[in-house]
């Protein structure tokens, strides 16, 4: 992709109060290319889910810093990364896999659909990690033209 | 009411209503909450309302699908009302709107008509 016409980097500790900041943050930020209510409520959603991994699993109540980048592109298309530096995945595969992490510690009544809802309401996804340094969690999201309902 | 939830009794049971976010941060407190609500009243049919969320993750469906196996357990049925669209979108993925009844409201019902022939 080419140069990003605007970014913006958000760091917080892991506490969950500031999944509601994060979300509206990052909502906030992409509203400047005028998205559809839709394309708005996913991504609220998708980050939601990403920063909730990040405290949830990356560091299983311990508090760490969550990152967050946003990038806007030309193409209307949004770049979001959630990363953490905690205890990391070690088969991200079977990690991805729905309901996974149901029932799990820390997952409590989360259901195991977060890496599920990520992938179905953004184009692409890319989970990358390493045990014992953290888990990086990239997304894309093309939004429709400007002018639509 | 901003966030949070409460309930009123109806014919056939009761009628929580839901408010606000339901993010992983509110859901434990709030699953308490409707947990105390459950265990308090005589069940039969447990309306679920959610036309108060204005968000909802999957620490909402967590709460749901929680929320009816202890409903089931208890001897009770449990319907989810008046979901928007943006929180039917999210139940569909999940399967539990193929899992739990919906059930919109007659007005609820006119305001979807409306927005989608808009």
């Amino acid at each position: 992709m080419k140069t990003p016409i605007n970014e913006m980097q958000l760091t917080f500790p892991s506490h969950s109060c500031n999944e509601s900041y994060a979300r509206s943050a990052v909502c906030a930020f992409v509203s400047a290319l005028d998205p559809t209510l839709e394309e708005l409520s996913d991504l609220r959603t998708v980050i939601s889910e990403a920063v909730t991994n990040a405290i949830v699993h990356g560091y299983r109540g311990q508090v760490g810093i969550v990152y967050i980048t946003v990038r806007l592109y030309a193409d209307r298309t949004v770049w979001l990364r959630v990363k953490d530096c905690g205890v990391g995945i070690a088969d991200v595969a079977q990690a991805m896999q729905p309901l996974y992490t149901q029932g799990s510690e820390g997952e409590g009544e989360r259901g195991g659909m977060g890496f599920t809802i990520m992938q179905s309401f953004t184009d692409r996804m890319r989970v990358s990690s390493r045990i014992g340094k953290g888990t990086s969690v990239v997304m894309q999201k093309r939004l429709s033209a400007m002018g639509g309902t | 009411m901003i966030q949070g939830c409460r309930y009123t009794k109806t014919a056939y049971g009761i009628c929580i209503e839901l408010h606000g976010e339901l993010d992983h941060h509110i859901a434990k407190s709030l699953c308490n909450q409707i947990d105390d609500i459950l265990y308090s009243q005589r069940l039969g049919q447990v309306v679920l309302d959610l036309s108060g969320l204005n968000f909802m993750d999957s620490a909402g469906l967590g709460l749901i699908l929680g929320r009816y196996n202890k409903i089931t357990d208890l001897g009770g049925t449990m319907v989810l009302q008046n979901p928007n669209v943006r929180t039917r979108k999210l139940l569909e993925l999940a399967g539990i709107a193929a899992r739990i009844p919906i059930v919109f409201t007659k007005e609820k019902e006119k305001k979807q008509e409306r927005k989608q022939t808009v």
